[in-house]
């Protein structure tokens, strides 16, 4: 049986699995599933169609699944959440904005610090780190091993690149590159994400080969780098995370606004 | 009636030491580690968990969240707390945290400190005594606020950084060095420069108390230190070798001087892996020697 604080309102206690917590004054919508050994703490609301993976921790006053602004909630898309993932005080998750869309998706591991927002359709990979009050707007992608500092903002459709570091306050008004440091309003690539890298197990070549990349690439403009740049430094380097990096920047800068994602899904 | 309500609406563990006097609103959750003093008023959907100790006379904004587990990787889930002292007043939807191993045990709250809407008080925090936090504001880990310090709305502090006492920090600023005592430190040009020291805090010289003389000696030490911060190092030393200072002006050189001694502009970090002096202070006796032989075995 599920541990459910007889002051908490659970519609359906049969989509809970066995050992899954829930407490006092929190309530669960009809449509919600809580995988095993989720810890659901006090003052939780989470709405319509749910479902929470396995072995994660939500803390008091957050709410996951709410219709995004201005929808009923007969309208509203799924929210998934996939394991471990830590969502902490008044953190906010959107259900998706189309009832048959892919609706919002959480990977696995993500830590969602105090005041998080996650807008409607937002997909994050796996292993982020999002610090206090950032704010990831309806259709951001968010790669894996991603940090944000406090008061991050980002723009609706954008992709912030695998392995990528953004620091306080830093604005989000077009696509993070993959592997870089950014800084600013709105930001501008700053360096390597040299310690995340580090710490991610990245050989010391590889790292090498990102740091030349990155200086040949940027040099503190808010522009993305020519197309003669990008495939001077494809050509001179073999290493795949180079040539990620490369395609990923060629993708971001084939949109007019820098935000890969508005023209529509990546297939 | 009121009996029964007072139960079903609210959850407070057995084990929780409320003071018959303080008064808990509805669908608030408070757990088996927490002590709440007299006269405390907490309003509804607050949540107070792990090792909180909250004095008297403190009013609680609805849907605050305190001593929850902090956010810090590093921390393992031992015996660390919150303390708050007494007549605080805290906005709707704050959150504090307790504090970590590796920090020293403790965040802390001192007394009659202002904390508005959505303020976060992270890990290892020590707020000293009347200090006043605008809406939103950021402290991030181990992060000092001294004596009558003013925090503007959505300002966010890097780790270690301490904000001087009676000092203003203008709304906005993302601050990641010290903010010396008296000053008026601001963000100028949003962005296009670091932030710094822009002038001297008038109203917090009033707060002080200080009198005209002392006042003016102040102004004088802040625009000569700050004015161009080149060579701050050979201006502090000769102003603390020279002339008898007033109280304010030397704690002024004295501050500028130890954040100089630390790293990045931040004097606490000197304290990174060691208990800091302010939990040595606040901790109870038997925790603090039970601490420091865990640490040495």
């Amino acid at each position: 049986m599920p541990k459910i604080s007889s002051k908490a309102v659970v519609a359906n206690p049969s989509g809970l699995a066995e050992d899954v917590e829930v407490g006092p004054f929190s309530f669960l919508g009809p449509e919600v599933t809580v995988a095993a050994g989720t810890v659901i703490a006090n003052n939780v609301t989470i709405l319509g169609r749910t479902s929470i993976g396995a072995g994660c921790k939500l803390y008091p006053g957050c709410v996951v699944g709410s219709p995004p602004e201005g929808l009923a909630a007969e309208d509203a898309g799924v929210c998934l959440i996939d394991a471990g993932n830590v969502i902490r005080e008044h953190v906010i998750v959107e259900a998706g904005g189309d009832a048959n869309g892919a609706g919002t998706n959480v990977g696995k591991a993500n830590m969602l610090m105090v005041g998080c927002h996650v807008g409607h359709d937002a997909a994050l990979d796996s292993e982020g780190i999002f610090a206090n009050f950032t704010r990831i707007s309806h259709h951001c992608r968010i790669e894996q091993y991603v940090r944000t500092g406090g008061f991050t903002g980002m723009a609706a459709y954008a992709t912030v690149g695998a392995y990528a570091f953004t620091t306080g306050y830093a604005s989000i008004d077009r696509d993070v590159p993959p592997y870089a440091k950014v800084q600013g309003i709105p930001f501008r690539v700053r360096s390597v994400n040299v310690v995340r890298l580090q710490r991610c197990g990245f050989d010391a070549g590889t790292i090498a080969a990102l740091k030349k990349a990155f200086r040949a690439l940027f040099d503190g403009d808010a522009a993305f780098p020519a197309g003669e740049k990008l495939d001077s430094v494809q050509a001179s380097s073999g290493d795949e995370h180079v040539t990620y990096l490369v395609e990923s920047l060629r993708r971001s800068a084939a949109s007019p606004s820098g935000l890969r994602l508005q023209s529509g899904p990546e297939s | 009636m009121a009996g029964a309500e007072l139960t079903v609406l609210r959850e407070i563990d057995e084990a929780a030491k409320v003071h018959p006097t303080a008064r808990v609103g509805e669908f608030c959750t408070i757990g088996p580690g927490v002590v709440i003093g007299p006269g405390t008023v907490l309003a509804r959907r607050v949540t107070v968990t792990g090792r909180t100790t909250i004095g008297a006379d403190n009013v609680i904004g609805d849907g605050s969240v305190l001593g929850a587990v902090p956010q810090d990787l590093k921390y393992g889930g031992g015996e660390t707390w919150l303390i708050i002292g007494d007549g605080n007043r805290l906005g709707p939807n704050v959150t504090a945290h307790v504090g970590t191993e590796a920090g020293g045990h403790l965040t802390r709250l001192g007394n009659g400190n202002v904390l508005a809407a959505g303020v976060h008080v992270a890990h290892d925090c020590y707020l000293d005594d009347a200090a006043r936090l605008g809406a939103g504001v950021l402290l991030a880990g181990h992060v000092r606020v001294e004596t009558g310090a003013v925090i503007e709305e959505l300002t966010g502090a890097n780790d270690f950084t301490t904000f001087g006492q009676y000092s203003r920090v203008g709304s906005r600023t993302p601050l990641r060095r010290d903010v010396p005592p008296f000053t008026f430190f601001s963000s100028r040009g949003y962005f296009t420069a670091p932030p710094a020291v822009v002038g001297v805090n008038e109203e917090g010289l009033e707060r002080a108390g200080l009198g005209e003389p002392e006042k003016d000696l102040v102004r004088r030490a802040v625009r000569h230190l700050f004015q161009d911060e080149q060579a701050l190092q050979l201006k502090l030393r000769e102003m603390l070798a020279g002339e008898a200072l007033c109280e304010p002006v030397r704690a002024l050189c004295e501050f500028c001087q130890a954040t100089l001694a630390g790293q990045f502009g931040r004097r606490r970090e000197t304290l990174r892996g060691t208990i800091p002096p302010e939990a040595k202070q606040y901790l109870p006796a038997e925790v603090l020697a039970r601490i420091e032989g865990g640490r040495s075995e």
